[in-house]
């Protein structure tokens, strides 16, 4: 019996990323922000992001500027009105059994990013506080939770994709683009290890003509407890493969949370969550509601640093600088900034700046932002002062190397021309710093012939 | 209201109830409704909702570190009913997060 | 004040505060007199359920502060640093705060101490202080009398002379109405002019910490210490504190008071003696007119209905036993009623998808603007604080109807965040209880309040501290 109906196998996703702000302190009281270089637990806490009866939240202004310059980087609307509601549900990590965020009234809502494989829209950017930390262990044989409530109350900021990611390739892609560009303003470290930067992945199957109509399908599958990129793509990829295979039974995926087990390289069904969750959201009267006005919205967006592709391009123009090249070179703000000081120093005295690109790339050259310009040129002109070995000491160093290494040598004449490369690099450091490289190149070829 | 209905809400709150409590409050959030149908009489088209009684929007602080404000270790633990080596100790929880 | 000896006791706090500053006393006489009336009426009554120790050694040792060390009871619900604070309730029985809440502090800062913290209904939820989980407090008035609540044992512990001052708190008129019915003074602050930080919380948006007092001076006084701005309060009013005591005796003639809900049949044994106060405030030149009532008042009812139990569901939620306090389920009767009542409203959806809170803070921007528009017309407006005299223990009162009407009269000003006084009107001579007025103001005008307030309490004779010299 041939089924003719077609199986959803066109997969369809969305990211819903948390981040950590790295501000001084937490997101509604003054204590300090430092959830996981702390040396001890429960050290940076106080009634209110303790949860005790009576504490009060007033929020950090800095992290709704962040929050909202994040937005128009990723050419958000912003809600010129806003505000912060309770969301409630119990867990022991959430001191007031309630976690202060926003529900229908996000700072920002509509961005895009474009990635590789195309654009990834946006659907909202909110601000909320982080939990406590939960530690799973044995207290005399009884399993127990330790609870550590440093990093309850800081700043965490919710982005939430629409549901339009078709391949593993464009998660990955959007997310490492997100990274660079929070990374880039400086506004959190956004280490995955360290917890700053969290991906939790939506997925589900669709079928051709589901695509085609824009029609998503009626379940979805959570993805959580993915802390890397690389688990990002695997864990993506074994789901939409399982999906697959249960279509192919004829069964329907389970609306339902699971987690990357890098151990076993599988998604695990985490328990029950129960019904959906009522989170009961109601505008907090603790906290005044906000109001932006147009201007400020100006000033913010003015205040915005280039954005990373521009600084690409304006490289390329005023300095002809090669995009492989300033795409690694690109940091944080403050580091392109001081950079672009670097190059127009470098210009103005003559040198390439590719070349000082390159110096920087191979960390042949370590400047801190900020040093000298005066040193670092004299550092630059020493490095590239490009000296021709004498031939005979070239010959003889690249005879010793292919001596060492007749193997390659070998497989090199037998039509492995890749092994170069290898070559090339065992030579490398023996030669001085400061050597023509297209002259040992040229000269290896020769002996290699 | 249905039994099943009332006690998902006690279950919400995290609160355990009995058959005779249950049965109880159904009438109670009964008139819940009764209330909420009576603030529906009120013309309030067009009536922005108080948010804040003292009418002020943007009530926030500058970003600094005010070590004063907080607990120290101790004074964090001081109330707990159990603690161990710095942490707050809860029975192992085996549900995931709503 | 039958005895014949003065006892320091039975001071007002302003007069214990002349006494100290032309030494006719000391401090650990004032001390040793209350301690005294503690230890003779305390246990009967059931107005402190914990006393501070050495209250005499940190009274002297505030002695050149502008508060002379003098005490306050403090109601259960304000957190004081070592002190244990409970709301009544079994579930904090264990707490002691490593904090302490502004309003004490402040009050600390200026060299009060705190005397003790006193009985509430548990967790504010109340009006009678008869569900404290610590058992009733009496009303010293008389005995087979509750004192009204949430703030009952602030009340009473004043009423008795068991303390010069006290704190309490307001939501729904928990300040007011045990002031009324114990024969004092009750202040609700405007919302926002004292910290609710520190304060065991229950409707967020309406909660106002405020004082019990035995005569409208020392309530003048004492709000000037308390008020102010707290950076760690997101809702503090950002105008700065005043010494209020200096509107006392500042002229009265002139002013335009409206008297709400005159016409309520089912207020008319009260009604009576409104006409009293209101003939009263005439004779002083100021004008006192009755209003149409506008609005449905049981709107305000349900405004604040809906509000306080979303507030107080979302608020107790903290209390899961891990960080502080026994476990959840230690909450008495009533405070999970209110706490499912809560949930259920905010999990609920009205007809068109809208959220009830929501909705309730549109109605009470209608009541807001009502407020406002009478305000354009009178100074300030009046009503009788409560329905009728204290209850009696044990007598289970018709209470739907009770309560309606009770929470009609403070409720509106609640949910609208404006100050009220209350202040004796009346009183009994078979029962020896008394009825109080109240008196409102727009929001910020406590001067106005302690203006009129105490010269209706200076003309007549409802006051039983004003003449003690």
């Amino acid at each position: 019996m041939t089924n003719s109906r077609p199986l959803p196998n066109r997969l369809i996703c969305g990211l819903e990323i948390h981040l950590e702000l790295k501000t001084n302190s937490k997101m509604f009281c003054a204590c300090k922000n430092d959830p996981f270089f702390a040396p001890k637990p429960n050290l940076h806490t106080c009634p209110v992001c303790l949860g005790m009866p009576g504490g009060l939240p007033v929020a950090n202004r800095k992290a709704i500027e962040w929050t909202i310059q994040l937005g128009l980087a990723l050419g958000c609307q912003i809600n010129l009105f806003s505000k912060f509601d309770r969301k409630h549900y119990f867990y022991p990590d959430l001191p007031k059994g309630y976690q202060i965020s926003q529900n229908e009234l996000p700072l920002c809502y509509d961005g895009r990013l474009t990635t590789e494989e195309g654009v990834v829209e946006i659907e909202r950017i909110h601000l909320e506080e982080d939990t406590g930390k939960l530690l799973h262990t044995q207290l005399d044989g009884e399993p127990v939770s330790l609870i550590d409530f440093n990093r309850s109350g800081v700043p965490l900021v919710e982005i939430v994709t629409r549901p339009m990611i078709v391949s593993s390739q464009q998660a990955v892609s959007f997310a490492k683009k997100l990274r660079r560009l929070i990374r880039y303003l400086e506004i959190s470290d956004a280490d995955m290890e360290q917890g700053s930067f969290r991906l939790e992945a939506n997925l589900s199957l669709q079928t051709e003509a589901q695509a085609r109509a824009g029609r998503l399908p009626d379940y979805k599958v959570e993805l959580k407890n993915i802390n890397s990129f690389r688990f990002l793509k695997e864990a993506i990829e074994f789901d939409l493969n399982r999906q697959k295979m249960l279509f192919e039974r004829g069964e329907q995926p389970r609306q339902e949370t699971r987690g990357w087990d890098s151990q076993r390289q599988a998604t695990i069904a985490q328990r029950e969550k129960g019904s959906v969750a009522n989170y009961r959201y109601f505008a907090d009267p603790d906290l005044a509601p906000l109001q932006f006005t147009e201007s400020q919205l100006q000033a913010w967006q003015k205040a915005l640093p280039p954005l990373p592709e521009v600084v690409v391009s304006h490289w390329q123009r005023d300095f002809s600088l090669k995009t492989h090249l300033s795409e690694q070179l690109i940091g944080t703000a403050s580091r392109v900034n001081w950079l672009t000081s670097l190059f127009v120093a470098t210009h103005e005295a003559g040198l390439e700046a590719n070349k000082v690109a390159s110096l920087l790339v191979n960390h042949q050259l370590k400047l801190e932002t900020g040093s000298s310009l005066k040193k670092a040129l004299t550092e630059i002109k020493r490095l590239l002062e490009v000296t021709s070995l004498p031939t005979a000491e070239l010959s003889d160093l690249i005879a010793s190397v292919l001596a060492a290494h007749s193997a390659e040598v070998a497989r090199y004449q037998a039509g492995e021309k890749k092994l170069f490369g290898y070559l090339l690099g065992q030579l490398r450091p023996l030669l001085p710093a400061q050597v023509d490289m297209n002259q040992v190149r040229a000269q290896l070829e020769r002996a290699l012939a | 209201m249905k039994q099943s209905q009332v006690q998902a809400i006690a279950a919400m709150a995290q609160l355990p109830l009995s058959a005779a409590e249950a049965k109880v409050l159904s009438t109670q959030f009964k008139e819940t409704l009764a209330v909420i149908a009576q603030l529906e009489t009120a013309p309030t088209k067009g009536v922005a909702p108080t948010y804040q009684l003292t009418g002020e929007y943007n009530r926030w602080r500058e970003d600094l570190v005010r070590p004063e404000l907080s607990f120290n270790q101790a004074e964090a633990l001081s109330n707990a009913p159990r603690a161990h080596q710095g942490y707050f100790v809860v029975p192992r929880i085996l549900k995931s997060k709503p | 004040m039958s005895n014949s000896a003065r006892q320091l006791n039975q001071f007002t706090f302003r007069q214990a505060l002349d006494g100290l500053a032309e030494k006719k006393f000391t401090q650990a006489e004032l001390v040793a007199d209350l301690e005294r009336a503690v230890k003779a009426q305390n246990q009967a009554l059931n107005v402190f359920l914990s006393l501070a120790p050495n209250l005499s050694a940190e009274s002297e040792a505030q002695a050149e502060r502008p508060l002379r060390g003098l005490p306050l009871a403090v109601k259960d619900n304000i957190s004081t640093r070592g002190l244990k604070t409970t709301a009544a309730s079994t579930l904090l029985a264990d707490f002691s705060p490593a904090f302490e809440s502004t309003v004490t502090a402040k009050l600390k800062a200026a060299g009060a101490t705190i005397q003790g913290k006193t009985n509430l209904d548990a967790w504010a939820h109340g009006s009678s202080t008869e569900t404290s989980d610590y058992g009733r407090t009496l009303n010293p008035r008389n005995p087979a009398y509750l004192p009204g609540g949430s703030s009952g044992g602030s009340a009473a512990a004043v009423a008795a002379n068991l303390a010069l001052a006290s704190l309490g708190t307001e939501t729904g008129g928990s300040i007011r109405q045990p002031a009324a019915w114990c024969g004092l003074v009750g202040l609700k602050p405007s919302y926002g002019r004292c910290s609710r930080f520190g304060i065991v919380p229950m409707a967020s948006s309406t909660d106002s910490p405020g004082l019990l007092t035995k005569t409208v001076e020392d309530a003048a006084l004492l709000l000037g210490w308390m008020a102010g701005f707290d950076e760690r309060d997101g809702t503090s009013l950002r105008t700065p504190s005043e010494r209020w005591e200096r509107q006392l005796g500042k002229p009265v003639a002139g002013l335009k008071v409206g008297w709400l809900y005159h016409d309520l049949e089912e207020l008319n044994e009260v009604n009576e003696k409104i006409e009293s106060v209101a003939t009263q405030l005439r004779s002083l030149g100021i004008k006192v007119e009755p209003v149409p009532t506008g609005l449905d008042p049981r709107l305000a009812i349900a405004v604040y209905t809906l509000v306080q139990r979303a507030e107080v569901a979302s608020n107790l939620a903290r209390f899961d036993g891990l960080r502080y306090g026994r476990p959840r389920t230690t909450f008495g009767a009533e405070a999970k009623r209110r706490i499912l009542l809560g949930t259920y409203a905010l999990a609920t959806r009205d007809r068109s998808e809208h959220n009830p809170y929501e909705l309730a803070q549109e109605v009470r921007t209608l009541f807001i603007r009502e407020f406002e528009q009478l305000f354009t017309q009178f100074d300030l407006v009046m009503s009788a604080t409560s329905p009728s005299f204290a209850k009696k223990v044990g007598v289970s009162a018709d209470s739907a109807m009770f309560g309606e009407l009770e929470d009609m009269l403070l409720e509106p000003s609640c949910i609208a965040g404006l100050p009220g006084l209350s202040l004796p009107c009346y009183r009994d001579q078979e029962t020896n209880l008394s009825l109080g007025l109240n008196l409102m103001a727009p929001a910020g005008r406590e001067d106005l309040l302690f203006r009129v307030g105490e010269a209706y309490e200076r003309n007549t004779p409802w006051n039983s501290w004003r003449n003690n010299d």
